[in-house]
Parts: structure tokens; C-alpha cells; sequence
């Protein structure tokens, strides 16, 4: 057990080499399918524990990838500082059970470039974990919760186990897959980078416009603000919400707010404060009904 | 039935780990029939743990706290539920289920601050991790496991030793503009992680792009899975068009200096 989260030839700062760059800026990679895999399985014991609003699961992936940056870095205790901090500080969010994949890839630009690699590294990450959740979800919990799901439910109500069991042998077969699932991911992304070394800053460019317009639509998707307020002139009573706001443009509250907590936290507020601050206005603000839940459509 | 010691303690630390788990090593998730089913083998009477547990299972469908959402907790709802139909021990299972949906979207309002609490066990890790203390920022990562387990376990146990009168007295203690404002804010929310992660990206050189994406979401109504691979068509052809210009300049310098440039 003591090698399935650490590394058996695990090497303390002042016992590894300080890794030098070949001659074209990069670095010889150094991490193993076995370091891999220890990735893979410190992710399943974080999975999604870590959520916070402002870093989504970030930490997470950080406890992941800790031994395999140390091997990447070596004795360089600066540069790990800047990649561990890096990690820690970059917004990821995927289905756990399938983020490996991006997870591994990033690690292999990162084990090829160092902290040259880092910036291609993270605009994977932010690029593709909306797709790659998109297909996760639908995979990994839509659909066998549906099926296996619907079978156990009914079968249980009946008396019967038989469907729970069913349930249970096929998500271990998904649980073998997730211990090792950094390994396709590592192979997938050392391949982005053979031939791609030149054009790591176009692609860059290219992920970024990729993640934009996806995080663009989730600005309107995944975020709900809602106001019953309604104005009345006599007889006639206008929605605000239905009858204004989405007239101008949908889900305007969502825009506004997007841009006022964008420029907070360039402004170098705190996340935490401006968490508190927005449970603060939300509890004020249902209190005079200015704020509210909107009705299921 | 009386509730025995052994008993208490197996589901108290049953209903832990199942909190734990739902978020940490997924080895059940969502697999709430499971978890009702072995309730029942605990106390006895696994025939009711079934019942309980596939109708929450079946209430439960499409209820997945997905991409960072709340969710009603309907794993613990089933526990509970099933606790309360197998201690009144008369059959009827009803009861148990109306509490137990309630304890469902009582639950939703700790999960959003369970992430709140997170926030600062976010700030203790990056703490250590700037103090270069490792073995510590490791160990802190384990703060959110602790607090989940308690999440699961602390309750059950009140549930276990007061039971259904415990449920009725903490949702007559909240009030309604609390329950309404935390319903509010997880709606809300969600926003500090994209205004975060736009303090990322290059927002001022491909601000049109978030535009883009916001319009194929909002009037066009395109699911995520569309808007990125749209995304990913504009990507791939700036791609291409930009490494052939650079290209294009490469092989105009190498002609300067006479050599040959071949296509890769």
C-alpha cells in the first residue's frame, strides 16, 4: 500500500538533481506510468471534496498531481513553489471521474516545458473541461443513473437487491478504469506537443478562444438571478423580471453581476469577501422580495 | 424498535461515510437504494431499507448536483427515511419519506455552505503552499474530508437518539428569508468562479468570443456541448490560419538567406 498514493522511489528536495533544459528550452520528461497512476488514484480519494465557488477544483487536482510535480522539478524548490501555486490558483472544474484525461495532458506539457509549459497547460485545462464534463456527465452520471438507477429503484421497491448489485458491479469497472486514467491522458497531450513545440503560443490563443465562448455561455446557463418584483399602474400589473429585464436582454442580472465581480477581483478584493457579500445582499434582498427563486418552468 | 448501540454506531458511522463518499472517493454515488438497503440489514429489517430506498432512488432521478450546482441530498434523505419507517416499525413507510424529503432540501442549503467552508480550507492550503510547508498543506486538504463526514454522521445521530421531532423543530427555526436568501446565493454564486477563471484569459484580446458564447446559449439556447465544439470550429481555424502565416514569414526569412524550406 505504501507506493498506491506515493511514489516508491520518492526523492526529498536535497536528494534529487536540479533538472537542465536541452538545448531547445525544453526538458527530458521523467514521469512513469506508475507515477502516473498514483495521480489518477489521489484523485479518487479528493475527487470533488475540495469544491469552493472561487477555485471549483482546483485543489484537487493539485493533491493529484503533488508527486509528480515533485518529479518533475526535482530539487528546484522555486520553480515547484511557482507550479505548485499555479495548480492551486487555476479554476478547473470537470467530471471527476473522467478528468484525468485533461489532467494527464496538462501534466505532460508541463513534464516536456517545465514552467514554460505551464500558461499551454492551463489553457487546456480551462479550454477543454467544458467539453470534456459535457461528454462526462452525460456518460458518467445521466446516463447510467437513468438506466441502472431506474432498474434498482424499481427492483428494490419490489423487494429485490438484484438491481443494486447490478448497479454496483458495473461502477466498479468504471472505478478500475479512473485509477489509471492519467496514463491516456499523458499519451494524448505528449502527442498535442510532438510538432506543435513552434506553435505553442497560437494554440494557447486557439484554447482561449474556446474556453471564452464557453464560459460565455455558461455566464447565461449556470447562473440564475431572479426577481418577482412586478410594477403595477392600476389594472395592469409588468413582470419585472419577464417583462423588462429578459426584454432588454436575457438574464441581464447574470451580465451585470459577472462584470461587477470580475472588476472586484481585479481590483484585489477577497474572494471570501465577496462571496459573504453576495449571501449577505441574497439573504437582504428575499427578505424586502427583491431577490427570489424563480418558478420551475 | 429500540435503536441498540451497535446499531446506532454502524449507521451514524454508515451515514458519515456516505456524506464522505457522495464527494471524495465515489465508490457509491448517487447509489441511494444501496445505502437504505444496508440501513435496513442493520436494524433488522432489510425488507423496508429496499422499499425506502428505490422509491428516494427513483424521487432522486435527474437530481445530480452537476458542474458545481446544489443538489437536494437525497442519499441522506433516504437514510433518515428509512431510520424513522424502520424505528415507528409499522409498515408504513410515508412518514419516514415526507420527513426525509424535507431533510433532502434542508441539505441543499449545507452544501452551499459546505463550498463556503471550503473557501477557507482553500486559504489554509494556499497558505502553506506560499510557506513552502508541504507535508502540512497535504494534511489541510483532509479538513474538507472531516467536515463532510461530520456533515453525514452528526445529524444521524440526532436523528437516531430524538428523531422525527429534531427535523420539525431545525426547519421551524429557520427562517424564511434565510432558506429563500442561501436559494438566492447558490443561484448566484457560480459567478465568482467565471469572473475568477476571465481574470485568466486573455478577456481584452477575445472579449467577442464571450459575447459569442452568450448568444448561442441565451437566444439561440444551444446546449454547452454545442457551444464547444462551435468553439472548438473557431479554434481549429484560427489555428490553422495563424501557424500558416507564421509559416508563410519563417519561409520568406529562410529565402533571404537562400536555403531551401520544405512543408512539414
Amino acid at each position: 500500500m505504501s507506493n498506491f498514493f506515493k511514489p516508491a522511489d520518492f526523492k526529498d528536495f536535497d536528494e534529487a538533481p536540479i533538472p537542465q533544459p536541452l538545448p531547445d528550452g525544453s526538458y527530458e520528461p521523467v514521469l512513469t506510468k506508475e507515477d502516473l497512476k498514483i495521480c489518477s488514484r489521489r484523485m479518487w480519494v479528493m475527487d470533488t471534496i475540495s469544491y469552493a465557488y472561487a477555485t471549483q477544483n482546483a485543489p484537487c487536482a493539485t493533491f493529484a498531481a503533488y508527486y509528480a510535480l515533485r518529479k518533475i522539478y526535482g530539487g528546484d524548490q522555486d520553480a515547484f513553489n511557482t507550479a505548485i501555486l499555479n495548480q492551486l490558483d487555476c479554476v478547473f472544474n470537470a467530471t471527476p471521474p473522467v478528468c484525468g484525461l485533461l489532467l494527464g495532458a496538462g501534466l505532460a506539457l508541463e513534464d516536456k516545458g517545465h514552467l514554460n509549459g505551464m500558461q499551454a497547460e492551463n489553457d487546456l485545462k480551462i479550454g477543454l473541461m467544458g467539453p470534456l464534463s459535457g461528454i462526462g456527465d452525460v456518460f458518467i452520471w445521466v446516463l447510467p443513473l437513468t438506466i441502472l438507477g431506474s432498474i434498482a429503484g424499481y427492483m428494490a421497491m419490489e423487494g429485490n437487491p438484484v438491481g443494486i448489485l447490478l448497479w454496483l458491479a458495473i461502477w466498479m469497472a468504471v472505478l478500475a478504469w479512473r485509477w489509471q486514467n492519467y496514463v491516456q491522458g499523458y499519451d494524448m497531450g505528449a502527442q498535442l506537443i510532438t510538432g506543435l513545440a513552434d506553435k505553442i503560443s497560437i494554440l494557447t490563443d486557439a484554447a482561449s478562444i474556446l474556453g471564452l465562448t464557453v464560459v460565455g455561455s455558461l455566464i447565461y446557463s449556470a447562473v440564475a438571478i431572479y426577481t418577482p418584483l412586478t410594477f403595477t399602474f392600476g389594472d395592469v400589473a409588468l413582470p419585472i423580471q419577464t417583462g423588462v429585464l429578459d426584454a432588454i436582454f436575457p438574464n441581464i442580472l447574470s451580465v451585470i453581476a459577472t462584470v461587477v465581480v470580475y472588476r472586484l477581483i481585479k481590483k484585489g478584493v477577497k474572494l471570501n469577501w465577496i462571496i459573504l457579500g453576495m449571501i449577505v445582499i441574497s439573504c437582504v434582498c428575499a427578505a424586502f422580495g427583491i431577490l427570489g427563486v424563480a418558478p420551475a418552468a | 424498535m429500540s435503536v441498540n448501540a451497535i446499531q446506532f454506531l454502524l449507521i451514524v458511522l454508515l451515514s458519515g461515510f456516505r456524506a464522505l463518499d457522495q464527494y471524495s472517493t465515489q465508490l457509491f454515488p448517487f447509489q441511494h437504494a444501496l445505502m437504505c438497503w444496508l440501513v435496513g440489514i442493520i436494524l433488522g429489517d432489510p425488507a423496508t431499507g429496499l422499499i425506502v430506498g428505490g422509491t428516494i432512488q427513483l424521487m432522486s432521478m435527474g437530481a445530480l448536483g452537476l458542474g458545481g450546482s446544489s443538489a437536494p441530498d437525497y442519499g441522506m434523505a433516504g437514510m433518515v427515511a428509512t431510520v424513522l419507517a424502520c424505528i415507528t416499525g409499522t409498515g408504513d413507510v410515508s412518514v419516514g419519506l415526507a420527513v426525509g424529503v424535507a431533510v433532502a432540501m434542508l441539505y441543499v442549503q449545507l452544501d452551499v455552505l459546505f463550498k463556503v467552508y471550503n473557501s477557507w480550507v482553500f486559504s489554509v492550503v494556499r497558505k502553506h503552499a506560499v510557506a513552502r510547508e508541504y507535508n502540512k498543506m497535504l494534511r489541510s486538504f483532509f479538513l474538507s474530508h472531516l467536515y463532510l463526514f461530520l456533515q453525514g454522521a452528526l445529524p444521524m445521530a440526532l436523528v437516531l437518539a430524538f428523531g422525527q421531532p429534531v427535523i420539525d423543530a431545525i426547519l421551524g427555526f429557520m427562517p424564511a428569508w434565510f432558506t429563500t436568501g442561501l436559494n438566492v446565493a447558490a443561484g448566484m454564486l457560480p459567478i465568482t468562479g467565471f469572473a475568477m477563471l476571465l481574470t485568466f484569459m486573455p478577456v481584452n484580446k477575445f472579449y467577442a468570443f464571450l459575447i459569442l458564447g452568450y448568444v448561442l446559449s441565451a437566444y439561440l439556447k444551444l446546449p454547452v456541448l454545442a457551444i464547444a465544439l462551435l468553439g472548438a470550429v473557431v479554434a481549429v481555424e484560427y489555428f490553422q490560419l495563424k501557424s500558416n502565416t507564421t509559416t508563410a514569414v519563417a519561409a520568406n526569412g529562410a529565402a533571404q538567406n537562400g536555403d531551401e524550406l520544405e512543408d512539414e
